[in-house]
């Protein structure tokens, strides 16, 4: 938290596959250029105390569509359950995976205000992804490791498909959760969908 | 005598100490993926941890940063660090990592000596690199590659293994701290830093922990997973988070529908 915390501590994403026909390779630059970007954008609205609640959400939201593979990441987070769900559920959880993604995430940013981020380095995957490893300083409560994990693919570009914060995979703890609520609910798409909608409500 | 309730009043501040949580009672689907097979007693210790939690740790972690100045709340996060170096030593040589080991002592000296008997972290404030995070003897079989065993919750302790028990107790009978005070003080001195420790831990994460626990859709389940994901990392996984490449999610494919 320390762990936990720090861990945060805190949590979300994926689940497996194999690795793909669709990731084209990348340059560490690319990587590099992506997390950088995309990063700095993030940080500067993310934890302006001064922007609307609204205002940060939309932005997040954004962010969100532009740089994360929202649907490999909703996959991977189900694990074995994801054959339960039919095309119809499938929508329906992709969209309210994002909706609380955002609650959740902005909510959690807003707790850090002031934080930086720098680039430490960019580790190339055997399988044409990259892992970018960033330093996270969060004024008052210390710095975090962050890797993000990205893949290009023709369609979408460089999208990332998990986040490890303290090497805590937001994607493995996601489907842990997921898969144990998904067990508890005897695989009840419907109402484990509800109670995705509900996280992080105000 | 009066002392004596002190300490065990800060004995009972340690129940503090074990992650927490609550919901659901969920059916032993997956004991290969989350090696859990005890899952059942498993959840209703973690019960009992998180109610422990809810009414001792966490109000005093929000008592603790509320009144603590930062500066002193420092201090004594680097005196109990500092204070764990000579077992971080012992655990490192058994690790067989001996530059981590040297480090370890070289800051217990130095913060000892110019640190002010170890308020301040010199050797941090010196050294050109981040020193060695800390090993425990769990940490140190890992290493050695001894394979941990089921998952087990332990009542105060929070998460554990059948290896995370053996090092809890070399971990708490093998401190050279320990044997510094005179004998008598020994269990008042180990319950004093432990509850401490706990309570300056919690209170650095507290907003985060308290947003996580209320937005966590099963708890046991989550703390299950980073408890699982840390043990691998310290087993040696690969860098990057300790999770291999192939394990997180690959690109999404529409004709997987």
């Amino acid at each position: 938290m320390t762990r936990l915390i720090r861990a945060f501590a805190v949590l979300v994403f994926m689940c497996g596959c194999g690795a793909s026909m669709a990731a084209e390779s990348m340059t560490d630059e690319e990587a590099k250029g992506f997390i950088n970007t995309l990063g700095k954008e993030a940080f500067s609205v993310l934890t302006k105390k001064e922007a609307s609640h609204q205002s940060r959400e939309a932005k997040f939201r954004e962010i969100l569509d532009r740089g994360f593979d929202i649907k490999a990441i909703g996959r991977f987070s189900l694990g074995r359950y994801w054959k339960v769900f039919n095309k119809e559920q499938k929508e329906r959880y992709f969209t309210t995976l994002k909706d609380m993604l955002i609650r959740s995430y902005v909510g959690k940013f807003a707790d850090f205000p002031g934080s930086t981020f720098r680039i430490v380095r960019v580790d190339m995957g055997s399988d044409a992804g990259a892992t970018v490893l960033t330093t996270v300083e969060c004024p008052g409560s210390g710095s975090y490791n962050v890797s993000w994990k990205l893949y290009k693919t023709k369609s979408k570009g460089v999208r990332i498909t998990d986040v490890i914060v303290d090497n805590i995979s937001m994607g493995i703890t996601q489907r842990s959760e997921f898969s144990s609520i998904m067990a508890n609910l005897n695989g009840n798409v419907d109402e484990f969908i509800k109670r995705l909608s509900k996280i992080g409500e105000k | 005598m009066r002392n004596e309730h002190a300490m065990w009043f800060l004995f009972f501040l340690t129940l503090l100490s074990g992650c927490a949580s609550h919901t659901s009672k969920t059916p032993n689907l997956r004991v290969s993926e989350d090696n859990d097979p005890y899952e059942k007693a498993n959840r209703s210790i973690f019960r009992f941890n998180v109610m422990l939690d809810d009414r001792a740790l966490d109000p005093l972690a929000g008592f603790y940063g509320r009144v603590m100045p930062s500066v002193a709340k420092t201090g004594i996060n680097n005196e109990i660090a500092n204070l764990k170096q000579p077992l971080n030593f012992i655990n490192y040589t058994i690790a067989g990592d001996g530059s981590s080991a040297a480090q370890s002592m070289t800051r217990f000296f130095t913060n000892l000596f110019f640190g002010f008997l170890g308020l301040v972290d010199a050797y941090k404030e010196l050294s050109p690199t981040p020193p060695p995070t800390g090993l425990g003897f769990n940490g140190a079989l890992a290493k050695r590659k001894m394979r941990s065993g089921p998952y087990i919750m332990l009542p105060i302790f929070g998460p554990s293994s059948p290896r995370g028990i053996v090092g809890l107790g070399f971990d708490t009978f093998a401190d050279p701290i320990y044997f510094v005070p005179r004998p008598k003080q020994r269990i008042y001195y180990g319950l004093a830093r432990y509850a401490l420790d706990q309570i300056g831990s919690r209170q650095k994460i507290l907003q985060a922990y308290r947003q996580t626990k209320a937005e966590a859709l099963d708890l046991y389940a989550l703390v299950r997973s980073i408890y699982w994901q840390n043990q691998r990392k310290l087993e040696g996984a690969p860098a990057g988070g300790g999770v291999a490449a192939d394990e997180g999610p690959a690109p999404y494919d529409e004709d997987d529908d």
